[in-house]
């Protein structure tokens, strides 16, 4: 794992839905799952210096499926 | 180990489509100094768009510069050559363009311009043909290995070395 999610992630958002998603068939052939949602949200890292920062987060999601290919989209500032 | 931020190509070295990163595979940086401080790069990844990932997964794509150290010459960069031995060929495809030729070599990239639209992969089929009749080539010495939907393509071509490989896209490119 790159890094650590710590606690919970905030305002999340859709972002892309269903056939708008441009990785669908490889998520589909990967976990399953029928209505894979793309997401944003605001979480705080912990990084692999140890530096916790506020970050902006993309995820995918399905039903029954969870969250998957957690990854950061950029740091926003530390987080103390 | 990637020592600053202005290497614009990079090699992953570990990495299973997980998370979007495929070993062996080489992929573009954007500048970003805060997150490399900290030791991540933002990488487009197979996703297609750039997130930020750990420096230590990726190695630096050495570039051929001339003794200026001005632009690279054409077809050094364009060429990524497998652990395999096979040759990786980067592209940048123009579709419904006016004409199906190679057209020049920009940023890394041999531009490949072909007449047909990019739907249900006519164009990914015209770009395969224009480059193997540019190259002399047999069709099934080329085939697409990423960049489907992107006008940024991977070709894999077997069977020829890389050195090889240069000499036809010099002279195609001369023609």
């Amino acid at each position: 794992m790159e890094f650590e999610l710590v606690g919970d992630i905030s305002r999340v958002e859709v972002i892309a839905v269903g056939r708008s998603i441009r990785e669908l068939a490889d998520l589909k052939a990967q976990f399953g799952g029928r209505r894979w949602r793309k997401l944003k949200g605001i979480g705080v890292v912990r990084l692999e210096d140890a530096s916790l920062y506020r970050a902006e987060l993309h995820w995918y999601e399905a039903h029954g499926v969870g969250r998957k290919k957690l990854k950061i989209k950029r740091l926003l500032d530390r987080a103390e | 180990m990637i020592r600053s931020t202005n290497e614009s190509m990079v090699r992953c070295l570990e990495g299973d489509g997980s998370d979007d990163l495929t070993a062996g595979q080489v992929y573009k940086v954007l500048p970003d100094a805060k997150a490399f401080r900290h030791g991540y790069l933002r990488v487009i990844d197979d996703s297609g768009e750039d997130y930020l990932h750990a420096a230590r997964r990726f190695e630096p794509v050495s570039q051929q510069r001339t003794k200026d150290g001005g632009k690279a010459p054409e077809g050094a960069d364009i060429l990524v050559v497998a652990p395999s031995g096979e040759v990786l060929l980067l592209i940048q495809a123009k579709a419904k363009s006016s004409r199906n030729a190679l057209t020049g070599v920009h940023a890394g990239r041999l531009k490949v311009n072909v007449t047909a639209a990019p739907e249900k992969g006519k164009a990914n089929a015209a770009v395969l043909s224009v480059i193997a009749s540019s190259l002399a080539l047999k069709p099934s010495q080329v085939s697409l290995a990423a960049g489907e939907t992107d006008p940024r393509k991977t070709v894999l071509i077997t069977g020829v070395t890389a050195d090889d490989l240069r000499e036809r896209i010099a002279a195609a490119l001369t023609e």
